[in-house]
């Protein structure tokens, strides 16, 4: 379905109905990791009835079907950009419950705590880092990390250059990293928690 | 090796996928779209239009460059300039609130007769700035007063009022847009009147008036001519001084200007002449009883030492040097009044060898060279002089103006050194009217009462001179007392009674609309009518800044406050826009402000711009805003904090 919608414009209701099966949950997904799942199904709901109106407006020639919907969910989003930072800034306040008394990061230094548990602990500093990113920079950040966008499909999902996209997301990788610190990727931990 | 997408997307991984609601929700939805049909081309002709970003960001960009390029523009263009005669439309008075006493009173009898009501009638620090009197008639007066709302601000003459009852009540008459007045009104009549004047504070004008103020004329002055600031006029011609420079002369230069001071002649035809007087004369006033004979005095110099009179036989085609006998000095600003062709009177001043002691109040009392006003009368048309001193009962005193309507009757008014007390004022001086009904030979000094308590508006100090004084007739006069720094009123004293019907009759129609609060301004009289004797006043007025007794000291603070105000004379309501400008700026951002102050009030006066008030709201309004914008962002940024 993803080949033939990408050949061509979305002309028929049964190439719609294919495509709403095959990506309304990964784009629902993405609205509800940004705005919660509270506001999640109202805005999926109404990406993809936008999506059916406008299907003649797809133009394959600029990217995939996912990069469009995306675009649109993206769209919906901006509008709540209030929920979204509400949101972030609500995990960001777990990071001043969960810290200990010395202010140190809570984090089982057990090298068996696997990736999931370790993100999960790291939730509050990630979300702390993406509440002070600007919102375009968070924008195309999230549609690179969570939609798997290409700075192609994000230029063409969000309507701005390729080239202004490249160097948007670039700054804002640039600036998540220096909101999150010392953080060594190898062990998935902050320099300044003392693991030792 | 991860980075931080990695990590990223390990962020709310485990937010779980849509649930069969969602799954609905999104069908109905879709089906819902369905059912109103395949519009997709319709949908995007009727969708809301929602300008972008960029869109916004542009046009706001634009807007703001284009509200600071107009205030730019209107700020650097400069004020407006006259090419040709400009006429005002007929506008109706505003009469003011009355707060007449004593209409009652018998004829001749001295007293305080009402308040002119003024909005912002205040003086600056230069010296008392209670406004320009004349009264072409026993029931008409016209005042020239600073409409300038600032007590510290400088004068500018732009607001006229009028009085039909002699005095009684007083309307506010209309001022042509960006006049101010630069020479005293002078009336042929109670109708027909013309004064000197500034056009947006930089053009010399010349204003006439054919229906008691009520509309204008006014017409650019050539460079010859410059500023009027004398004029005296019959029906047919104004003869005056002007200052020989096409341009804006301010007060600080004002004996510059006088140095250089040229007789100008103004005819019915609206034909401008002027010429110069004799080398190293500085003449400070003029009065000319008919077209052929006038009488200058002044300065003999630029040092101001010695006194000079000139007169003229011929319209000022050529001057003579007069002779005064007696004790006679030079006076700040010299005064000279003709009833007719022959007799005139002149005012003196003349530094004693004594000392006198001033009685300052609570015990407090301060010695200086004794120093007092002298009147010398001329009556073969300003030839000879005979000074003349005033009697023991009006010790040491400090005259301010001077009225002759005829040739032996002259009323002085100013001050004497006789301690006041008005409520808790006490006053070193009180306000006194001398008449002598010989020439001078002898003087009975008039009195009257003052009130008890000080007026609301007023300071007690008010009622320590009288800055001017006009008796069109013998028995009819009318003085306009002094407003001291910080009052907003002058008193008015008349010693006329109640009007006649027939003087009644002839009142302007000026009652219309309604009366509005504002202060008060007192104004005194003493009525009865006879030969129209017009004379200009602005040197009078300037001369009251030597009311103290101590005058030297008081007239060096106050020319030293009068010259820094006047050096750096901006618009007349910069004050306004700068101290509200300080006040936000100084409240929020104090350093910014003072560098902001300062560099504007550089930039603007190195520009020359004379009005730049709009500057300063607009600064004012910037500086307004941004702590209500800081404070909005940051109850903003820290409204989800404070949930638990």
């Amino acid at each position: 379905v993803e080949g033939k919608q990408s050949a061509g414009a979305i002309e028929a209701s049964t190439d719609f109905d294919e495509a709403f099966r095959q990506h309304f949950a990964p784009v629902y997904r993405f609205i509800a990791r940004r705005v919660g799942t509270a506001l999640a199904e109202d805005l999926a709901a109404e990406a993809f009835a936008i999506a059916y109106r406008r299907r003649e407006a797809y133009r394959p020639e600029l990217g995939g079907l996912r990069s469009w919907l995306c675009g649109i969910a993206a769209n919906l989003v901006r509008g709540h950009w209030r929920a979204e930072q509400q949101l972030l800034e609500l995990d960001a306040r777990l990071a001043t419950a969960g810290q200990g008394p010395s202010g140190t990061w809570p984090l089982s230094d057990s090298d068996a705590a696997d990736e999931r548990v370790i993100a999960t602990s790291l939730a509050p500093r990630i979300a702390q880092a993406l509440a002070a990113l600007n919102r375009e920079q968070r924008e195309v950040l999230l549609l690179h990390a969570w939609a798997d966008l290409s700075h192609e499909e994000i230029a063409a999902a969000l309507g701005i250059a390729q080239g202004t996209a490249r160097s948007r997301l670039s700054r804002a990788r640039a600036a998540l990293r220096t909101q999150l610190g010392e953080f060594d990727f190898d062990l998935w931990t902050f320099k300044e928690q003392g693991h030792d | 090796m991860t980075d931080e997408i990695d990590l990223l997307r390990r962020f709310r991984d485990d937010t779980p996928g849509p649930d069969d609601a969602a799954w609905e929700r999104a069908r109905t939805a879709i089906a819902g779209t369905r059912a109103s049909g395949p519009d997709g081309a319709r949908y995007q002709s009727r969708r809301r239009w929602r300008p972008s970003r960029r869109f916004t960001v542009i046009t706001a960009v634009t807007a703001v460059a284009a509200v600071t390029a107009a205030v730019l523009v209107g700020v650097l263009q400069g004020p407006p300039t006259l090419t040709r005669p400009l006429r005002t439309s007929w506008q109706a008075a505003r009469p003011l609130p009355a707060s007449g006493h004593g209409m009652q009173a018998p004829a001749g009898t001295w007293r305080l007769m009402s308040y002119l009501v003024s909005q912002g009638w205040q003086e600056n620090t230069a010296g008392p700035e209670d406004g320009v009197l004349n009264c072409p008639t026993a029931s008409t007066c016209y005042v020239e007063g600073d409409n300038a709302t600032s007590s510290t601000g400088p004068a500018d003459m732009n607001s006229l009022y009028v009085s039909a009852d002699g005095g009684s009540t007083w309307s506010v008459l209309p001022v042509p847009a960006g006049v101010t007045f630069t020479s005293a009104l002078s009336c042929a009549n109670s109708a027909d009147c013309a004064a000197g004047g500034l056009y947006y504070g930089h053009q010399p004008v010349y204003l006439v008036t054919a229906n008691g103020g009520h509309s204008w004329t006014v017409t650019p002055l050539p460079a010859s001519v410059g500023q009027v600031f004398q004029l005296d006029c019959t029906l047919t011609s104004c003869r005056g001084l002007g200052s020989g420079v096409g341009q804006y002369s301010n007060q600080a230069t004002f004996s510059d200007m006088e140095a250089d001071a040229r007789f100008v002649t103004v005819t019915a035809g609206g034909h401008f002449t002027a010429r110069a007087f004799p080398a190293g004369a500085s003449v400070q006033d003029i009065s000319c009883p008919t077209a052929a004979e006038c009488v200058a005095v002044g300065a003999d110099g630029k040092n101001m030492a010695d006194p000079l009179v000139l007169f003229s036989r011929n319209g000022g085609a050529s001057w003579h040097r007069g002779n005064v006998h007696g004790p006679f000095g030079l006076t700040a600003f010299p005064a000279v009044t003709c009833a007719n062709a022959t007799d005139c009177a002149m005012l003196g001043y003349v530094m004693g060898t004594g000392t006198v002691t001033e009685k300052l109040g609570g015990g407090v009392s301060e010695t200086g060279p004794a120093q007092y006003s002298v009147v010398a009368f001329s009556a073969d048309g300003g030839a000879t002089w005979t000074s003349r001193t005033f009697p023991r009962a009006i010790p040491y005193p400090n005259i301010n103006d001077l009225a002759c309507p005829t040739a032996d009757t002259c009323y002085a008014a100013g001050g004497d050194l006789i301690p006041q007390q008005i409520g808790k004022t006490f006053n070193a001086e009180s306000a006194v009217v001398a008449v002598t009904r010989d020439a001078g030979r002898t003087w009975q000094r008039i009195t009257f009462q003052v009130p008890a308590k000080v007026p609301g508006g007023m300071q007690g100090d008010s009622f320590m001179s009288i800055g001017e004084i006009q008796c069109p007739q013998p028995d009819a006069c009318v003085a306009l007392g002094i407003s001291d720094q910080g009052s907003t009123s002058t008193p008015v004293y008349t010693n006329h009674g109640a009007l006649s019907p027939l003087r009644q009759a002839n009142r302007t129609p000026c009652r219309q609309q309604a009366t509005q609060h504002s202060t008060f301004t007192p104004v005194y009289t003493n009525h009865g009518c006879l030969s129209p004797l017009r004379r200009t006043s602005q040197t009078r007025r300037r001369h009251r800044a030597t009311t103290c007794v101590m005058r030297m000291t008081c007239v060096s603070r106050k020319l030293l406050l009068w010259w820094s105000h006047e050096r750096f004379r901006l618009a007349p309501s910069a004050g306004k826009g700068r101290s509200l400008m300080l006040f936000l700026v100084n409240r929020r951002y104090p350093r910014l402000g003072a560098v902001l102050s300062v560099l504007s009030s550089v930039a603007f006066v190195a520009l020359g711009v004379a009005e730049h008030s709009m500057f300063m709201m607009v600064s004012s309004a910037v500086f307004l805003a941004l702590p209500l914008v800081k404070a909005a962002r940051k109850h903003q940024a820290g409204a989800p904090q404070e949930r638990p």
